[in-house]
Order: structure tokens, then sequence, then C-alpha cells
């Protein structure tokens, strides 16, 4: 396979399969167009796409900065959606290590003495279970308010990637060669969708669809705009 | 294409029954890393750390058998801590030595003594001075003519400090990425007809060096003179292999400062200029090294921002000159440099430029010098795009004065780091700025290679950081200059830069583990 390095930048990326349709349409936005699409070798959920782009394309540098912006947008869906119940969890875990703590030393008390201390075991048990009641009323309260603030920032992300991918069709040249002259052919398949990739990309909006993409369980919020970079 | 050439990490060759995973990450960049040369700098980092420990534990080993050699050593401790204070380095790092050296009062001294650049790097300096004596002529006086007050007291400066002529008639563009910077030097590269001298702390094998090498291999046969000098360490992932191939094509390739070798603070003076020149009659200059990162064809911390300068005419001799005293420093070698000099276009511009380097050969701190004279002379504007900021208190104070006399300053700073622990610093020692009216800039999702200062009158461009090792410790080459074009260039490209960074109003709250981490970084950044 010879590839020609002083007209063309190569680029080989792994994506998620499920999302690999998309992922190409911002891909071609940005002037790409993929060369090989294979199954990964290292990692089983994904596909290995191997893209190209002519060396002397236009607006060069806005292209790359944008999709740096693109990829890391896109990734850090991700980790909001992996990170977005830290706080709550660590609320629970707290309260029943508690629960553990104060029943252990109270049921000790209760059991091993007699009289005021025994009374001060029932006393600490029943605090642990009080302890750990308040914990899940918090855990319920704060998991609300993180997804409603995780889901917004997924929401960002998205309308971000929206405007990043909307400025590269303005900036980025249409592929002439698309799946043309290839030394290594693409998959038929996304290379005819190459062909239309302008089309493709402004028809990515964000939906309802790309947060649960991620994790599964945020509505999409409506209001405020988000970040547009 | 082969081996070197080829982006360095393929998946299309691993072996279909290793074990696969699954990844946290929805898009994956599969050319993003390059481990070549990891093994070579542990490896250098535990033979220092071997010699040091030696050094040490000889140095120490008595003090348990006697207890008079315990005295001996807290006596020559404190007289080392004195001829510290008498030194002439900077006051904060004189303030780190001497705590250093009383605290590890049993190897403290001993470890100075290395690292003193006085004693251990001597002989170094004095074969500098020579190549710097017997090629000064090449260097021809030069006033500026034209120039405004500030500008002419710059040059000034240079022309006292290290024979560094004032050029005017040179024609000079600005490019605001390193990808558009090395076209213009691969098409430079392919006209060459007699020599190329090629001059960078870090090259690395992959596509970018691939373009360059296709080139040089073609110009080598055709019997131009190629030299290439790179840095050991800047250059980590420039593989045996391939520099093996550029030699068989003709190439001549120096190394300046080999990794390993014995333990001397010689070591931390590092190569870190960027330098092309072609024919003597285009040279190249900017913050941008020969890695696949500075084109952004790889990803390492995020968009990789950079910036280079193409200059013809007049300006182009002094950097044949650098470059030759540079090539005739780690040859050992006589050199006629009039061959490869004068051989520049003839072009009219009344604008002056100054390219000038500064390193430890010399003992003024040549950079430092100039980045406070272009601050002290802003009047109206000075905008700053540096990777690291870790200023002594000279220019800390300099910058506060002129953001409260009323001049917009504004300092353009990476949000991803490369280092992490100067990160840490170097956000710290901005945001401090914040209350006095400096406003901050971080790039979002990329790190800023550039160095860039620019005021209205003036723009430097070249390799010097904002840091104590740029300032003191590293071979560096700058540009200064008052084309009009060049300054509309700077500014144009620090204004299509400021609305894609975050500009903080107040200073990042830090955390208790953050703050102690800072406050110890804090203490060394002197050395750092």
């Amino acid at each position: 396979m010879a590839r020609d390095y002083n007209n063309y930048d190569y680029l080989a990326v792994s994506v998620k399969s499920d999302q690999l349709e998309r992922i190409l349409q911002c891909y071609r936005a940005l002037g790409w167009t993929e060369v090989t699409t294979v199954d990964d070798r290292q990692y089983y959920d994904m596909k290995y796409v191997r893209l190209r782009r002519p060396h002397f394309i236009e607006n060069k540098d806005r292209l790359q900065y944008l999709q740096v912006r693109m990829e890391t947008a896109i990734n850090s869906l991700v980790t909001i959606t992996r990170r977005a119940h830290v706080k709550s969890n660590l609320v629970l875990a707290l309260a029943a290590v508690a629960l553990v703590c104060m029943a252990a030393a109270g049921i000790w008390l209760a059991l091993a003495f007699e009289g005021p201390l025994a009374v001060a075991g029932v006393i600490i048990a029943g605090c642990g279970v009080l302890v750990m009641i308040a914990g899940l009323i918090a855990y319920g309260v704060l998991r609300r308010r993180e997804k409603k603030a995780a889901a917004a920032r997924v929401m960002d992300k998205l309308r971000l990637t929206q405007s990043l991918i909307t400025e590269a069709v303005a900036l980025a040249p249409v592929a002439a060669d698309a799946a043309e002259g290839f030394d290594d052919e693409a998959d038929d398949g996304l290379n005819a969708s190459a062909e239309g990739f302008d089309d493709g990309a402004e028809d990515y909006v964000p939906s309802e669809e790309d947060g649960p993409a991620a994790d599964g369980d945020y509505p999409a919020p409506s209001g405020e705009e988000g970040d547009n970079g | 294409m082969d081996k070197y050439m080829r982006p360095l990490r393929s998946l299309e060759d691993r072996s279909p029954f290793r074990k696969r995973f699954t990844e946290d990450k929805i898009v994956k960049i599969r050319t993003e890393h390059n481990n070549i040369g990891l093994f070579k700098t542990c490896f250098a980092a535990f033979v220092i750390l071997a010699q040091l420990g030696i050094i040490i534990g000889l140095g120490t080993l008595p003090a348990l058998a006697l207890r008079w050699y315990l005295l001996f050593l807290m006596a020559i401790s404190v007289v080392t801590a004195l001829s510290v204070l008498s030194s002439h380095r900077n006051n904060q790092a004189k303030a780190v030595w001497v705590l250093f050296i009383l605290i590890f009062f049993f190897c403290g001294f001993l470890i100075y003594f290395m690292s003193n650049d006085k004693y251990m790097y001597a002989r170094s300096r004095r074969r500098y001075r020579k190549i710097y004596q017997s090629s000064a002529k090449y260097l021809p006086e030069r006033a500026p003519q034209n120039a405004s007050a500030e500008m002419a007291q710059v040059c000034s400066y240079l022309r006292r400090a290290g024979g560094f002529p004032a050029c005017v008639n040179t024609r000079m563009e600005y490019y605001p990425s390193g990808a558009r910077l090395f076209d213009a030097v691969l098409a430079s590269l392919k006209e060459a007809e007699d020599f190329v001298f090629i001059e960078y702390y870090a090259i690395a094998d992959g596509v970018l060096l691939s373009r360059i090498f296709d080139v040089l291999r073609d110009k080598a046969a055709r019997g131009v003179d190629v030299r290439i000098i790179y840095d050991d360490v800047g250059s980590r992932a420039f593989s045996h292999g391939m520099r093996k191939k550029l030699r068989a094509a003709g190439i001549k390739v120096k190394v300046y400062s080999r990794l390993l070798s014995r333990f001397t603070f010689a070591m931390n003076y590092r190569d870190h200029r960027k330098m092309v020149i072609v024919d003597g009659k285009v040279a190249y200059t900017g913050g941008s090294n020969v890695a696949d990162e500075y084109i952004n064809e790889k990803h390492m911390h995020g968009y990789w921002k950079d910036t280079g300068l193409r200059l013809e005419g007049e300006a182009v001799d002094p950097m044949t000159v650098f470059f030759l005293r540079q090539w005739q420093f780690v040859t050992k070698t006589e050199c006629d440099y009039s061959p490869y000099l004068n051989r520049y276009e003839r072009i009219f511009s009344p604008y002056t430029a100054v390219p000038y380097v500064g390193g430890p050969e010399y003992e003024l701190t040549v950079c430092k010098s100039v980045f406070e004279s272009v601050i002290s002379s802003a009047r109206d504007k000075l905008y700053i795009m540096t990777p690291y900021f870790i200023p002594d208190d000279s220019i800390v104070q300099a910058l506060v004065n002129k953001a409260l006399s009323g001049v917009d300053v504004r300092i353009i700073l990476p949000s991803v780091p490369d280092k992490y622990y100067v990160y840490l610093v170097t956000r710290d020692n901005a945001e401090k700025l914040l209350k006095y009216g400096v406003k901050i800039y971080y790039y979002r999702d990329s790190f800023v290679h550039s160095k860039l200062v620019m005021t209205e009158s003036c723009a430097v461009v070249g390799t010097v950081n904002f840091d104590m090792r740029s300032f003191y410790q590293q071979f560096e080459n700058s540009v200064i200059t008052d084309d009009q074009g060049v300054i509309a260039s700077v500014a144009a490209d620090f204004y299509n830069t400021f609305p894609d960074c975050d500009c903080p109003e107040k200073p990042q709250k830090n955390g208790f583990f953050r703050t102690v981490a800072i406050a110890l970084l804090r203490f060394v950044s002197p050395l750092m």
C-alpha cells in the first residue's frame, strides 16, 4: 500500500462502532475522506478508520483546530456521563459506612453492657439508621441535580460540536476525490456516503438520542445557549 | 516509504490473536503516541542518578567513621553558601541554592560545584569564545537606520552585547502555524542549489521528517552541502536508523551535547535553537521543531499552536554565522565562513531586523534583556504568547508596571499542558497578574508553543520562552523587527486567537494539595 505523503495528510482513528457513521460525517465536514474501515484489532467495540485529506487544503490551520476541539468535545461526553454521579455516590457510600460503624458499635454496646451504656448503644444504632435515611434522601436529591447538570453539560458539548462542524462545512472544500484512485479501497458503503458529505454534516443535529448514546438516561434540556467556541 | 517514514503506530500489523479490550473514548486518535527514545531517556536518567548516588555516597561515607569530617562538611557548606551569595546568579536561584546547600550539608556543596558552569562549563566556554573571536569579522557593525528611538536602543544593546548587526533590506513573512511554516521550508529546500543548514532542538521520525528527507536526499545527491545539528535531549524520537539513512544519503548530521555521558550540569544546557538556512538567501526560524505534532499531524496535547518567520535579504547572513559557529563547536573543526555569506538577494526595505542568539556562551542574558527592553518600550499594547510563564521578579514587575500605567497587556497561554508541573506554576504566576490588569488568555483545547512578544512598534519571533531555562540555560535564537508587515501579521494572529481563548477574571481556586504542590514547585522554579 503506497501512501502519498507529499500531497495528502493521513489520519488513523478508532471510533465506537455504534457512533461510526455520525463521527465520519464530522470528519467529512473537516475535509477528510475515509480510505479504509476495518474492525479494530485492539478494541472489540471500535472500528479502525484510516482517512486522508489533501495536504494543501484551504483553511487548514482552522480545520485542524476545529478537528481537535470536535474530538475533545465528543470524548468529553463520556467523561461527563461517567463522572456525573461521583458526589451522590460518595454521599451514599459514606452514609453506608456510617450506618455499618454506628450499628456495629451500637449493637456491641447494647449486648456487652447493661444500663446507660446499653441504652446509648441502642441510641447509636438508631442514629446510624437515621444517618442512612438522611444519606438516602441526600443521595436522591443530589442525583437528580447531578443528572440535570450533566444533561446540560452534554447538551452544551453537543451544541459546541454542532457549531464546530457548521464552521468546518463553511471552510472545507468538497472532497472531489472521495473514493477515487485509492490504493486501498474503502468500504463501498462508506465511500458512497462520502459523496454527499456536505449535506450529511449539516444533517448532524444534536438530538435527544445523542446524550443517551453515551449513558442512556439524560433528557435534552431546553433553554440556554451553549459554548459555541 | 520504509518503516522510518511511516507514522509510528499502526494497528494494521497487530496480530489478530492478541487480546482485545474496550475503550472509554468515542474517538481515539491512533497516531498520537511516540515512545521512541523512552528507553534511552530512562536509561540516561538511571545512569545519571547512579553517578550522582556514587558521588554523594563517596562524599558522605567518611562522615560515618570520622566525626571531625562532619564538622569539615558543615564548614565547607557554609563557605559554599557564602560564595553562592556573592555570585552573579539571580537572587531567587541564590536563595534556593543556599537553602539546599545548608539543609543537605553532607552533599549539597558537591552538587553545587558540579552544577556550577563556572567550573564545569569553562572549557566549552573558552572554545566558544575562541570561535566567536575568529568569526566576529563576519558580523559587520551596522547601526539601525530609520528605526524608532526604542528600537534603536535595543539594536544598540544587541550590537554591544553580542555583536549582532541591525539589518535593513530584509523581506520577512510571518507564519501563524507550524504547518504553514514547514510548507514554506519545503518549498525553499526544493530550490536549494548550494547548501542547506538545519539546526533544531527536536527532530523526530515521522511524516514531516520523511517529507524533508525526500527533498534533502535528492539535493545531497546533486551535490548540495546539507548539514543538520540536533539536540540529543529534544530529539529523543530521532531514531538511530533514520540518522543512518540521512548520513548514507550524504547529509552531515551532528548531535549537540550527547545525552548519555558523565553527570555534569552542562548537560542541562540544551540547544533550543530552530533555524533553516537555504543557500544564504532564505532563513527560517520560529517555535516549530521538526516533528509531526508541530504541524498537527499528530495530536499530543490538543491543537498545537506554533509560529514561524521567513527572512530574505541582509538578515540571512547573521543566521548563517550563528549556524556555522555552532557547527564549528560540535565538529571541532576550523571553518571558513566567507563562501556561505553575502549570497542574499538585494532587496530594499526600510525596516530593521536583528537576528540574535543567547545562551550560556554569553555572560549576559541577551534574550531576557531584549524581552525587558521590549516590555519597557510598550506604550499602547503588549501582547505575549508563550508556552511557559516562569519569569523572574524583574520581568514580572515590568509587566505589572506596564499594566498599571494603562498599557494593554495580554498573555496567551496553553489550556492543555505538556508538562503538568510546569503548567501549575505557569498558571499560578500568570493569574497573580490578573489583579494588576494583565489579561490572561488560555487557548481552548490547545497547547501554545509560540514564542511571541509584540508591541505597537516591534515584534519578537523566535525560540525564547518566558522561563529561566530560556533566559539562562539554553541556546536560543530570535529575531526582533519593526517591520510593519510582520507586526500587522503577528497582531492579526493574536486577534484571531483571542476569540478562541478563555479569559478568566479571577485566579482559579486551588485545592489544598495543589496549593502545596505549587508552593514546592515555586520554590524550585528559579532552577527550572
